[in-house]
């Protein structure tokens, strides 16, 4: 008798609880499993890469159904955080487990390992999430691992993946050109940066919409950033990196690379540097008083600035902060 | 690099003469208390949501470490039963906590950036302003310990004399504290923590290793910190500066603690070999630690891999799958098997284009396959090949209104594969 209660308990399907590393995750968690308790460990305001897991958040690890981690030497503190909780089915290679940028084409991959190029990311720049391509991918690969602890839900998990995907597509291109050409053409076409010789080859760049449209003065555009965040960024929207502040990330700026910095934003007339939320952005100013440019503010993920309340917030922003 | 040599020649001067004192008085630590007590006053003001180089955080910082001198001169009452220094040290450990906890509590973005810089410093990216403020300070400083030097110097060297004259130890205590709390709260911005007790400690130490009248310590203190100072900023340009300098007083005070050991032992030439000796061994020692292997492994990652071998994995990406199909024109039967596994319409079009242009029926099959189906633009190219292959027999539609569905029912005529090798791809 007690143990069909018990049975009955455990069957009656409690709700998924999710613990998201960041804010973004945490938005495309949402996106995809509404009825999920879904955690995010670091704030939008705060360096990813540094976090002091308090006991409070650990025990929410412990417990945790899935966790979802961007990956790529991001977040250092996942896994002390994980030896810590002790929570076995969420381990790397456990089935709770999630990276979030795996497959994801990876930019800026070092040819040699070295300290004196300062805290490098050995397998590639992981701020994947800047260009929405790539959130895409990530959506995929969450949905995958909640299917994998919720089999009864996978199918409904792929099919918000897919059409989480084709709105991105939409957003990117715009809608006319998707329904036009198809996603994953465009896709295919944007990451090998064939897009717009393609496009002007059929006579189709009217038709170009979305946030490649509306970041037309993006493309080419020379700006300085404070952190080597933005490489998917700029990819994607085709702005010309005429340097970051931070010479090597996690170092203070030599005085050599102050006077070189100013140099190039003087040649190439460089009018703006975007510095995220969460970084002081002294340096740039002091940068922008000697060059006469314009500092911006920008946030780095999903609550960065109040602004970017949410993933489309988040690109909307950067591409009219960007683009004005 | 004008501005920061300035800065740090500034530092050295008065911290100099400050250092002098503080090293005689025996109260090594209270700078780096004071410095810790300014820092904290500019963490309140970050608290109170200001930024660090606001005028607040500055007078926050000041009114904090006036505080704190009080505090430390009223210490020597205390000293029967503890030792001022373990005052003072306490008072630098509990300042620097409560400055990490009311980060914490503000619950600011910058917070522990900030806190970083009130220990570094950054003395590269000094403006002028800031040395403004630092020399006026340094000259007000100076005139008044200048004008007062007698006492002072008495006070802080020989106190039961000073109190047999009749001056009032205490208050020549306070007024100490208070102008070196004005100076290091002025110098903590831009220099850090770390570098104002380097400066204030080890020239001070060098000189009484080799002088000992005022003007003689003072004289050698300066003339370490000078040249070290101009030769830091220089040598560091590529370089972060502050621990640059702090690196080279060390160095210079290690090398002047030789020669004296040197000087002064029974002993010369066994003491130059002893130190030759630890040298030797600690040069051996970080040799050997270089080339043991290493046991941390680099962590296993998730992420796909595409070998390099011919095989087109079936979990490539699709960049890499039209790299090989385009790479494979010409191997029909690979191609043949690319297509049956294929999803993607847009690289279907171009398997089935490349199969046309061998002359695979395949390929036709496939482009009629796409001119009916749901994506306009690849329906546009699909068909407008099948027209070229057909020559005059084309089936009519319009791919852009609509899936033409004609090309299903159609068979090529003769000489299509002809025709078909000028397609071009897509």
């Amino acid at each position: 008798m007690i143990s069909v209660l018990f049975l009955w308990l455990i069957s009656s399907g409690h709700a998924l609880d999710v613990v998201c590393t960041l804010p973004w995750l945490g938005d495309l968690t949402e996106r995809l499993a509404p009825e999920a308790r879904v955690t995010v460990l670091a704030r939008g305001t705060e360096d990813p890469h540094y976090l002091s897991p308090t006991p409070a958040l650990m025990a929410k690890v412990g417990t945790a159904d899935l966790y979802v981690v961007n990956g790529l030497g991001l977040e250092l503190w996942s896994d002390r955080l994980l030896d810590g909780a002790g929570n076995p089915a969420i381990r790397p290679g456990a089935p709770g487990h999630v990276q979030a940028s795996a497959g994801v084409p990876r930019l800026e991959v070092p040819t040699e390992l070295t300290r004196a190029r300062g805290d490098l990311h050995p397998e590639g720049n992981p701020h994947i999430w800047l260009d929405p391509l790539n959130a895409a991918l990530a959506a995929k690969n969450i949905a995958s691992g909640l299917g994998r602890i919720d089999p009864s839900g996978a199918e409904a998990y792929r099919e918000r993946a897919a059409a989480f995907e084709a709105e991105i597509h939409e957003r990117v291109f715009g809608a006319d050109l998707v329904g036009f050409m198809g996603g994953a053409l465009l896709e295919r076409l944007a990451r090998s940066g064939k897009l717009h010789a393609f496009l002007a080859s059929k006579g189709l760049e009217d038709r170009l919409g979305g946030w490649l449209a509306a970041g037309r003065a993006l493309r080419g555009r020379p700006i300085v950033f404070h952190h080597q965040s933005w490489v998917y960024f700029i990819d994607r929207f085709g702005l010309d990196l005429v340097g970051t502040i931070e010479d090597r990330p996690g170092i203070a700026p030599s005085a050599a690379h102050r006077g070189a910095l100013k140099e190039a934003m003087t040649a190439r007339s460089v009018g703006l540097i975007g510095v995220q939320a969460i970084y002081d952005d002294r340096l740039a100013r002091v940068l922008a008083r000697d060059t006469g440019a314009r500092v911006v503010q920008l946030p780095g993920d999903v609550g960065g600035t109040d602004a970017a309340s949410d993933y489309f917030a988040l690109i909307d922003t950067l591409v009219a902060q960007l683009g004005s | 690099m004008v501005l920061p040599v300035a800065a740090t020649l500034l530092m050295a001067v008065a911290l100099g003469w400050f250092g002098l004192h503080v090293l005689q008085r025996g109260v090594i630590f209270v700078d780096l208390a004071l410095a810790q007590v300014a820092a904290l006053g500019a963490t309140y003001a970050v608290f109170l949501g200001h930024e660090p180089d606001e005028p607040i955080s500055y007078a926050l910082g000041l009114l904090f470490t006036a505080l704190g001198a009080v505090a430390f001169a009223l210490a020597r009452h205390f000293e029967e039963w503890v030792a001022p220094e373990a005052l003072i040290g306490i008072a630098y450990v509990v300042f620097a906590a409560a400055g990490a906890v009311l980060m914490d509590f503000a619950a600011d973005p910058h917070g522990a950036e900030k806190l970083q810089h009130l220990m570094v410093g950054n003395v590269v990216w000094v403006r002028p302003v800031e040395i403004g403020i630092i020399a006026g300070v340094a000259a007000a400083v100076g005139a008044a310990h200048f004008a007062a030097r007698e006492g002072l110097l008495q006070v802080s060297f020989d106190p039961e004399a000073a109190a047999a004259e009749g001056r009032r130890v205490w208050l020549w205590d306070l007024c100490f504290y208070l102008t070196f709390g004005l100076v290091i709260t002025t110098l903590v911005h831009v220099a850090g923590v770390l570098l104002i007790f380097s400066y204030l400690i080890i020239p001070a130490v060098v000189g009484r290793l080799f002088a000992s009248s005022v003007l003689g310590r003072l004289g050698i203190a300066w003339a370490v910190a000078v040249p070290v100072s101009i030769v830091g900023i220089a040598g560091s340009y590529s370089h972060a500066a502050g621990p640059i300098i702090v690196m080279l007083l060390g160095g210079v005070l290690i090398v002047c603690l030789a020669l004296v050991a040197v000087r002064r032992s029974a002993a010369p030439l066994r003491t130059v070999g002893g130190m030759v000796g630890a040298g030797a061994a600690l040069t051996a020692t970080l040799i050997a630690a270089r080339s043991c292997d290493s046991e941390h492994d680099h962590p296993e990652s998730e992420h796909v891999e595409i070998h390099v071998h011919d095989d087109l994995s079936p979990d490539a990406d699709p960049a890499t799958r039209e790299q090989w199909y385009r790479g494979h024109e010409g191997q029909l039967p690979a191609l043949k098997a690319a297509l049956r596994r294929e999803d993607d319409p847009s690289l279907r079009l171009l398997l089935a284009v490349a199969l046309a242009r061998g002359g695979a029926s395949e390929g036709l099959d496939a482009l009629a396959e796409l001119a009916a189906g749901p994506v306009p633009f690849l329906r546009m190219e699909a068909h407008d090949r099948l027209v070229q292959v057909a020559g005059g027999g084309a089936v009519q539609g319009d791919p852009l209104a609509g899936p033409v569905t004609g090309w299903s029912t159609w068979e090529p005529p003769e000489g299509w594969r002809e025709r078909a090798k000028e397609l071009s791809l897509p």
